[in-house]
Protein backbone atom coordinates (compact mmCIF):
# COMPACT_ATOMS: atom_id res chain seq x y z
CA UNK A 1 0.00 0.00 0.00
CA UNK A 2 2.60 2.41 0.86
CA UNK A 3 4.86 1.55 -1.97
CA UNK A 4 1.83 2.17 -4.17
CA UNK A 5 0.99 5.67 -2.70
CA UNK A 6 4.84 6.24 -3.29
CA UNK A 7 4.51 5.66 -7.23
CA UNK A 8 1.18 7.54 -7.00
CA UNK A 9 2.52 10.35 -5.64
CA UNK A 10 6.15 10.23 -7.80
CA UNK A 11 3.41 9.86 -10.49
CA UNK A 12 1.81 13.02 -9.66
CA UNK A 13 4.73 15.02 -9.24
CA UNK A 14 5.84 14.32 -12.77
CA UNK A 15 2.39 15.33 -14.01
CA UNK A 16 2.20 18.56 -12.40
CA UNK A 17 5.45 19.66 -13.30
CA UNK A 18 4.80 18.95 -16.50
CA UNK A 19 1.42 20.70 -16.52
CA UNK A 20 2.71 24.03 -15.06
CA UNK A 21 5.88 23.80 -17.90
CA UNK A 22 3.23 23.35 -20.90
CA UNK A 23 1.10 26.03 -19.13
CA UNK A 24 3.58 28.27 -19.29
CA UNK A 25 5.05 27.58 -22.91
CA UNK A 26 1.38 27.85 -23.92
CA UNK A 27 0.65 31.18 -22.51
CA UNK A 28 3.97 32.40 -24.29
CA UNK A 29 3.39 30.70 -27.81
CA UNK A 30 -0.32 31.92 -28.14
CA UNK A 31 -0.07 35.79 -29.39
CA UNK A 32 2.86 34.41 -31.80
CA UNK A 33 0.86 31.61 -33.33
CA UNK A 34 -2.10 33.83 -33.67
CA UNK A 35 -0.15 35.95 -35.54
CA UNK A 36 1.31 33.46 -37.99
CA UNK A 37 -1.91 31.96 -38.64
CA UNK A 38 -3.25 35.42 -39.39
CA UNK A 39 -0.31 36.33 -41.16
CA UNK A 40 -0.95 33.41 -43.63
CA UNK A 41 -4.48 34.07 -44.61
CA UNK A 42 -3.03 37.65 -45.45
CA UNK A 43 -0.66 35.88 -47.49
CA UNK A 44 -3.05 33.24 -49.33
CA UNK A 45 -5.76 36.53 -49.77
CA UNK A 46 -3.17 38.92 -51.31
CA UNK A 47 -2.94 36.35 -54.02
CA UNK A 48 -6.22 35.99 -55.33
CA UNK A 49 -6.85 39.72 -54.87
CA UNK A 50 -5.81 43.15 -56.43
CA UNK A 51 -4.13 45.31 -54.28
CA UNK A 52 -5.92 46.73 -50.99
CA UNK A 53 -5.03 49.37 -47.72
CA UNK A 54 -7.53 47.73 -45.58
CA UNK A 55 -7.77 45.25 -42.80
CA UNK A 56 -9.02 42.08 -44.50
CA UNK A 57 -9.91 39.97 -41.92
CA UNK A 58 -11.50 42.24 -39.87
CA UNK A 59 -13.88 43.51 -42.87
CA UNK A 60 -14.09 40.25 -43.31
CA UNK A 61 -18.25 39.37 -43.52
CA UNK A 62 -20.62 36.07 -42.80
CA UNK A 63 -22.89 35.05 -45.01
CA UNK A 64 -25.40 32.35 -44.38
CA UNK A 65 -26.02 30.46 -47.53
CA UNK A 66 -27.68 27.20 -48.10
CA UNK A 67 -26.65 25.72 -44.06
CA UNK A 68 -23.32 26.79 -44.68
CA UNK A 69 -21.59 29.81 -43.25
CA UNK A 70 -19.43 31.71 -46.27
CA UNK A 71 -16.90 34.12 -44.79
CA UNK A 72 -16.37 36.78 -47.67
CA UNK A 73 -13.26 38.62 -47.39
CA UNK A 74 -14.29 42.28 -48.87
CA UNK A 75 -11.23 44.19 -50.43
CA UNK A 76 -11.05 48.54 -50.37
CA UNK A 77 -8.06 50.57 -51.63
CA UNK A 78 -9.10 54.34 -50.80
CA UNK A 79 -12.43 53.10 -49.64
CA UNK A 80 -13.45 51.64 -52.94
CA UNK A 81 -14.82 48.07 -53.86
CA UNK A 82 -11.44 46.44 -55.23
CA UNK A 83 -12.90 42.65 -55.28
CA UNK A 84 -13.96 39.96 -53.05
CA UNK A 85 -12.45 36.73 -51.60
CA UNK A 86 -13.83 33.57 -49.68
CA UNK A 87 -12.65 30.09 -48.98
CA UNK A 88 -14.35 27.17 -51.00
CA UNK A 89 -14.28 23.57 -50.22
CA UNK A 90 -15.18 19.98 -52.27
CA UNK A 91 -14.56 16.56 -52.07
CA UNK A 92 -11.38 15.23 -54.32
CA UNK A 93 -10.02 12.05 -54.93
CA UNK A 94 -8.44 11.61 -51.63
CA UNK A 95 -9.82 14.07 -49.61
CA UNK A 96 -11.60 17.64 -48.55
CA UNK A 97 -9.91 20.46 -51.26
CA UNK A 98 -9.75 23.94 -49.77
CA UNK A 99 -9.32 26.68 -52.30
CA UNK A 100 -8.96 30.23 -52.24
CA UNK A 101 -11.03 32.69 -55.01
CA UNK A 102 -11.18 36.11 -55.54
CA UNK A 103 -13.41 37.92 -57.60
CA UNK A 104 -13.70 41.54 -58.80
CA UNK A 105 -15.97 44.44 -58.80
CA UNK A 106 -16.69 43.45 -62.25
CA UNK A 107 -17.82 40.01 -61.93
CA UNK A 108 -14.87 38.05 -62.98
CA UNK A 109 -12.20 35.90 -61.46
CA UNK A 110 -9.36 37.53 -60.50
CA UNK A 111 -7.17 34.01 -59.32
CA UNK A 112 -8.05 30.60 -57.61
CA UNK A 113 -5.32 29.35 -54.95
CA UNK A 114 -5.55 25.89 -53.57
CA UNK A 115 -5.01 26.28 -50.09
CA UNK A 116 -5.31 21.90 -49.21
CA UNK A 117 -5.27 19.47 -51.34
CA UNK A 118 -2.98 16.63 -49.14
CA UNK A 119 -4.63 13.64 -49.94
CA UNK A 120 -4.79 14.16 -53.64
CA UNK A 121 -2.28 11.59 -55.42
CA UNK A 122 0.98 13.28 -55.85
CA UNK A 123 2.21 13.81 -59.22
CA UNK A 124 -0.83 13.35 -60.40
CA UNK A 125 -4.41 14.89 -58.44
CA UNK A 126 -1.67 17.64 -56.82
CA UNK A 127 -1.08 18.96 -60.68
CA UNK A 128 -4.54 21.04 -59.63
CA UNK A 129 -2.31 23.35 -57.62
CA UNK A 130 -0.07 24.57 -60.50
CA UNK A 131 -0.77 27.28 -62.27
CA UNK A 132 -1.07 25.97 -65.76
CA UNK A 133 -4.61 24.20 -63.99
CA UNK A 134 -5.60 27.39 -62.17
CA UNK A 135 -4.79 30.02 -64.99
CA UNK A 136 -7.51 28.74 -66.71
CA UNK A 137 -10.06 30.46 -63.85
CA UNK A 138 -9.22 33.79 -64.19
CA UNK A 139 -11.22 36.54 -66.16
CA UNK A 140 -14.07 34.21 -65.67
CA UNK A 141 -17.54 35.26 -65.63
CA UNK A 142 -18.77 34.78 -62.16
CA UNK A 143 -22.16 35.63 -62.87
CA UNK A 144 -22.34 33.63 -66.17
CA UNK A 145 -21.30 30.21 -64.84
CA UNK A 146 -22.04 28.17 -68.26
CA UNK A 147 -18.55 27.59 -68.58
CA UNK A 148 -17.51 26.10 -64.95
CA UNK A 149 -17.54 22.33 -65.50
CA UNK A 150 -14.42 20.27 -67.06
CA UNK A 151 -14.48 19.62 -70.97
CA UNK A 152 -15.91 16.39 -69.98
CA UNK A 153 -19.11 17.82 -68.85
CA UNK A 154 -19.57 20.29 -71.44
CA UNK A 155 -17.33 23.33 -69.43
CA UNK A 156 -14.71 25.18 -70.73
CA UNK A 157 -11.45 23.72 -68.21
CA UNK A 158 -9.38 21.34 -69.09
CA UNK A 159 -9.23 18.95 -66.22
CA UNK A 160 -5.48 17.75 -65.22
CA UNK A 161 -4.28 14.88 -67.54
CA UNK A 162 -5.57 11.52 -65.49
CA UNK A 163 -6.70 13.64 -62.16
CA UNK A 164 -10.56 14.55 -63.29
CA UNK A 165 -11.57 13.34 -60.34
CA UNK A 166 -9.37 16.40 -58.54
CA UNK A 167 -10.47 18.76 -60.99
CA UNK A 168 -14.24 18.32 -61.29
CA UNK A 169 -13.61 18.85 -57.36
CA UNK A 170 -11.91 22.57 -57.68
CA UNK A 171 -14.18 23.23 -60.61
CA UNK A 172 -17.20 21.93 -58.30
CA UNK A 173 -16.20 24.26 -55.47
CA UNK A 174 -15.06 27.22 -57.28
CA UNK A 175 -18.93 27.42 -58.65
CA UNK A 176 -20.29 26.57 -55.68
CA UNK A 177 -18.81 29.73 -54.28
CA UNK A 178 -19.62 32.04 -57.23
CA UNK A 179 -23.45 31.26 -56.41
CA UNK A 180 -22.84 32.40 -53.44
CA UNK A 181 -21.33 35.42 -54.37
CA UNK A 182 -23.88 36.33 -57.05
CA UNK A 183 -26.54 35.94 -54.79
CA UNK A 184 -25.04 38.65 -51.75
CA UNK A 185 -22.58 40.78 -54.24
CA UNK A 186 -24.98 43.67 -53.66
CA UNK A 187 -24.73 43.60 -49.81
CA UNK A 188 -21.07 42.48 -50.24
CA UNK A 189 -20.14 45.60 -51.64
CA UNK A 190 -21.86 47.92 -50.16
CA UNK A 191 -21.20 47.39 -46.72
CA UNK A 192 -18.45 49.67 -45.17
CA UNK B 1 33.74 6.50 -21.50
CA UNK B 2 34.31 9.88 -22.39
CA UNK B 3 31.88 12.77 -23.10
CA UNK B 4 33.52 13.23 -26.85
CA UNK B 5 33.42 8.91 -27.52
CA UNK B 6 29.63 9.19 -26.37
CA UNK B 7 29.36 12.00 -28.98
CA UNK B 8 31.12 10.44 -31.64
CA UNK B 9 29.41 7.29 -31.33
CA UNK B 10 25.25 8.45 -32.35
CA UNK B 11 27.31 9.86 -35.48
CA UNK B 12 28.67 6.56 -37.32
CA UNK B 13 28.86 3.29 -35.21
CA UNK B 14 25.33 3.52 -33.75
CA UNK B 15 23.80 5.85 -35.83
CA UNK B 16 19.90 6.04 -35.68
CA UNK B 17 18.56 4.73 -38.66
CA UNK B 18 21.34 3.32 -40.55
CA UNK B 19 23.01 1.26 -37.47
CA UNK B 20 20.58 1.58 -34.99
CA UNK B 21 17.52 0.54 -36.54
CA UNK B 22 15.07 3.28 -34.88
CA UNK B 23 13.17 5.82 -35.40
CA UNK B 24 11.79 4.84 -39.17
CA UNK B 25 8.61 5.74 -39.57
CA UNK B 26 9.60 9.23 -39.58
CA UNK B 27 12.10 8.92 -41.59
CA UNK B 28 10.39 7.35 -44.44
CA UNK B 29 7.88 10.01 -44.46
CA UNK B 30 9.82 12.86 -43.57
CA UNK B 31 12.48 12.71 -46.03
CA UNK B 32 10.58 13.55 -49.40
CA UNK B 33 12.72 16.97 -49.14
CA UNK B 34 16.00 18.36 -47.48
CA UNK B 35 14.52 21.24 -45.60
CA UNK B 36 11.55 18.74 -44.17
CA UNK B 37 14.45 16.42 -43.01
CA UNK B 38 16.73 18.82 -41.51
CA UNK B 39 13.42 20.36 -39.75
CA UNK B 40 12.47 17.15 -38.52
CA UNK B 41 16.16 16.07 -36.93
CA UNK B 42 16.33 19.62 -35.40
CA UNK B 43 12.90 19.34 -33.45
CA UNK B 44 14.07 15.54 -32.81
CA UNK B 45 17.29 16.29 -31.45
CA UNK B 46 16.17 19.00 -28.96
CA UNK B 47 13.56 16.77 -27.59
CA UNK B 48 16.08 13.92 -27.52
CA UNK B 49 18.93 15.93 -25.42
CA UNK B 50 16.70 17.49 -23.25
CA UNK B 51 14.48 14.08 -22.39
CA UNK B 52 18.02 12.39 -21.60
CA UNK B 53 19.13 15.71 -19.37
CA UNK B 54 15.92 15.24 -17.98
CA UNK B 55 16.02 11.58 -17.25
CA UNK B 56 19.26 11.43 -15.85
CA UNK B 57 18.70 14.19 -13.22
CA UNK B 58 16.11 12.30 -12.47
CA UNK B 59 17.11 9.05 -12.76
CA UNK B 60 17.47 8.22 -8.78
CA UNK B 61 14.27 9.57 -7.91
CA UNK B 62 11.70 7.69 -10.98
CA UNK B 63 11.05 4.62 -9.44
CA UNK B 64 11.97 0.96 -11.85
CA UNK B 65 8.33 0.51 -11.42
CA UNK B 66 6.34 3.25 -13.16
CA UNK B 67 9.81 4.13 -15.24
CA UNK B 68 8.09 4.17 -18.43
CA UNK B 69 5.48 6.24 -17.92
CA UNK B 70 7.45 8.88 -16.36
CA UNK B 71 9.73 8.21 -19.33
CA UNK B 72 6.81 9.02 -21.91
CA UNK B 73 5.61 12.22 -19.80
CA UNK B 74 9.28 13.70 -19.97
CA UNK B 75 9.06 13.51 -23.48
CA UNK B 76 5.77 13.88 -24.17
CA UNK B 77 6.00 17.53 -22.27
CA UNK B 78 9.18 18.46 -24.03
CA UNK B 79 7.32 17.49 -27.46
CA UNK B 80 4.62 19.67 -26.77
CA UNK B 81 6.59 22.46 -26.20
CA UNK B 82 8.73 22.19 -29.43
CA UNK B 83 5.25 21.85 -31.27
CA UNK B 84 3.84 24.92 -29.89
CA UNK B 85 7.49 27.13 -30.65
CA UNK B 86 7.63 26.01 -33.94
CA UNK B 87 3.93 26.72 -34.35
CA UNK B 88 4.80 30.83 -33.10
CA UNK B 89 8.24 31.43 -34.45
CA UNK B 90 8.58 28.78 -37.34
CA UNK B 91 5.48 28.43 -39.07
CA UNK B 92 5.61 27.33 -42.11
CA UNK B 93 7.98 24.74 -41.35
CA UNK B 94 5.75 23.12 -38.67
CA UNK B 95 2.84 23.32 -41.14
CA UNK B 96 5.27 21.24 -43.63
CA UNK B 97 5.96 18.39 -40.58
CA UNK B 98 2.58 18.56 -39.76
CA UNK B 99 1.42 15.43 -38.06
CA UNK B 100 5.14 14.51 -37.22
CA UNK B 101 6.04 16.94 -35.07
CA UNK B 102 3.63 15.38 -32.30
CA UNK B 103 4.79 12.00 -33.68
CA UNK B 104 8.32 12.53 -32.61
CA UNK B 105 7.28 11.17 -28.58
CA UNK B 106 6.57 7.81 -29.92
CA UNK B 107 10.02 7.76 -32.02
CA UNK B 108 11.88 5.11 -30.76
CA UNK B 109 14.96 6.87 -30.32
CA UNK B 110 13.95 9.00 -27.64
CA UNK B 111 11.79 6.21 -25.40
CA UNK B 112 14.86 3.36 -26.25
CA UNK B 113 17.79 6.25 -25.61
CA UNK B 114 16.43 7.25 -21.91
CA UNK B 115 15.69 3.35 -21.24
CA UNK B 116 18.99 2.28 -22.83
CA UNK B 117 21.01 5.10 -21.63
CA UNK B 118 20.04 7.81 -19.56
CA UNK B 119 18.70 6.17 -16.77
CA UNK B 120 22.02 4.16 -16.24
CA UNK B 121 24.37 7.71 -17.14
CA UNK B 122 25.52 10.45 -15.57
CA UNK B 123 23.60 14.12 -17.04
CA UNK B 124 27.01 14.76 -18.75
CA UNK B 125 27.15 11.24 -20.56
CA UNK B 126 23.68 11.28 -21.38
CA UNK B 127 24.11 14.73 -22.43
CA UNK B 128 26.74 13.72 -24.97
CA UNK B 129 24.41 10.53 -26.32
CA UNK B 130 21.08 12.70 -26.54
CA UNK B 131 23.58 15.24 -29.10
CA UNK B 132 25.40 12.44 -30.75
CA UNK B 133 22.50 10.70 -31.58
CA UNK B 134 20.00 13.51 -32.66
CA UNK B 135 22.72 14.98 -34.85
CA UNK B 136 23.30 11.12 -36.45
CA UNK B 137 19.70 11.09 -36.94
CA UNK B 138 19.86 14.18 -38.45
CA UNK B 139 22.92 13.54 -40.90
CA UNK B 140 20.47 10.15 -41.66
CA UNK B 141 17.65 12.20 -42.92
CA UNK B 142 19.30 14.76 -44.56
CA UNK B 143 21.74 11.98 -47.00
CA UNK B 144 18.50 10.00 -47.43
CA UNK B 145 16.43 13.24 -47.98
CA UNK B 146 18.94 14.88 -50.59
CA UNK B 147 18.94 11.17 -52.16
CA UNK B 148 15.16 10.97 -52.59
CA UNK B 149 14.41 14.51 -53.36
CA UNK B 150 17.29 14.63 -56.20
CA UNK B 151 16.08 12.03 -57.50
CA UNK B 152 12.40 12.56 -57.37
CA UNK B 153 11.78 16.02 -57.54
CA UNK B 154 14.75 17.56 -59.67
CA UNK B 155 15.74 19.75 -56.44
CA UNK B 156 17.34 20.10 -53.41
CA UNK B 157 16.09 22.78 -50.82
CA UNK B 158 18.11 22.73 -47.83
CA UNK B 159 16.33 25.67 -46.51
CA UNK B 160 14.13 28.34 -47.61
CA UNK B 161 15.13 30.04 -49.30
CA UNK B 162 18.13 28.10 -50.44
CA UNK B 163 17.21 25.46 -52.63
CA UNK B 164 18.57 24.66 -56.21
CA UNK B 165 17.14 23.04 -59.62
CA UNK B 166 19.37 20.09 -60.23
CA UNK B 167 19.92 20.13 -63.74
CA UNK B 168 19.66 17.13 -66.14
CA UNK B 169 17.83 15.15 -63.72
CA UNK B 170 14.25 13.83 -65.06
CA UNK B 171 12.59 12.92 -62.01
CA UNK B 172 11.24 9.74 -60.87
CA UNK B 173 8.26 10.28 -59.31
CA UNK B 174 8.66 7.01 -57.19
CA UNK B 175 11.39 8.42 -55.30
CA UNK B 176 9.11 10.66 -53.37
CA UNK B 177 6.56 7.96 -52.88
CA UNK B 178 6.79 4.93 -50.51
CA UNK B 179 8.82 2.39 -52.56
CA UNK B 180 11.66 4.62 -53.36
CA UNK B 181 11.89 5.18 -49.58
CA UNK B 182 12.69 2.24 -48.63
CA UNK B 183 14.96 1.12 -52.18
CA UNK B 184 16.91 4.43 -51.08
CA UNK B 185 16.90 3.90 -47.52
CA UNK B 186 17.80 -0.29 -48.70
CA UNK B 187 20.79 1.17 -50.92
CA UNK B 188 22.49 3.56 -48.05
CA UNK B 189 22.30 0.25 -46.10
CA UNK B 190 24.28 -1.74 -48.27
CA UNK B 191 26.52 1.01 -48.85
CA UNK B 192 27.36 1.42 -44.92
CA UNK B 193 27.79 -2.20 -44.83
CA UNK B 194 30.42 -2.62 -47.20
CA UNK B 195 32.22 0.73 -45.84
CA UNK B 196 32.52 -0.95 -42.46
CA UNK B 197 33.99 -4.44 -43.97
CA UNK B 198 36.53 -2.82 -46.12
CA UNK B 199 36.87 -0.65 -42.69
CA UNK B 200 37.46 -3.44 -40.83
CA UNK B 201 39.21 -5.78 -43.44
CA UNK B 202 41.99 -2.49 -43.51
CA UNK B 203 42.52 -3.19 -39.68
CA UNK B 204 42.62 -7.16 -40.34
CA UNK B 205 39.76 -7.26 -38.22
CA UNK B 206 36.39 -9.27 -39.75
CA UNK B 207 32.89 -7.63 -40.39
CA UNK B 208 29.66 -9.17 -39.84
CA UNK B 209 26.16 -6.73 -40.34
CA UNK B 210 24.56 -6.15 -37.99
CA UNK B 211 20.93 -8.06 -37.56
CA UNK B 212 18.23 -6.42 -38.54
CA UNK B 213 15.77 -8.55 -36.52
CA UNK B 214 13.90 -7.67 -33.19
CA UNK B 215 16.14 -9.76 -30.86
CA UNK B 216 19.28 -7.63 -31.46
CA UNK B 217 17.49 -4.29 -30.90
CA UNK B 218 19.03 -1.25 -28.60
CA UNK B 219 16.49 -1.08 -26.04
CA UNK B 220 16.11 -4.93 -25.16
CA UNK B 221 19.63 -5.39 -25.06
CA UNK B 222 19.48 -3.15 -22.17
CA UNK B 223 16.21 -2.95 -20.73
CA UNK B 224 14.50 -5.61 -18.49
Amino acid sequence: MKETLRLVGVLLLFCLASGLLLAWTNAVTRAPIEQALAAEKLQGLGRVLPRFDNDLLADAQSVTDGGREWVFYVGREKGAFIGAAFEAEASGYGGPIRLLVGVLPDGTLHAVQVLAADKETPGLGSKIKEAAFLGQFKGRSALERGWAAVRKDGGAIEAVTGATISSRAVVTAVKSGLEVYARHAAELRGAP
Amino acid sequence: MSFYKQFVKGLWEEIPVFRVVLGMCPTLAVTTSVENGLGMGIAATFVLVCSNVAVAALRRVIPGKVRIPCFIVIAATFVTMVDLMMNAFAHSLHQALGIFIPLIVVNCIILGRAEAFAARHTVWLSLADGLGMGLGFTAALVALAAVREVLGNGTLTVWQPWGWKVGGVSPALVMILAPGGFIALGCILAGMNRIQAALAARRGRGYTAPDFDCRHCIICKWGA
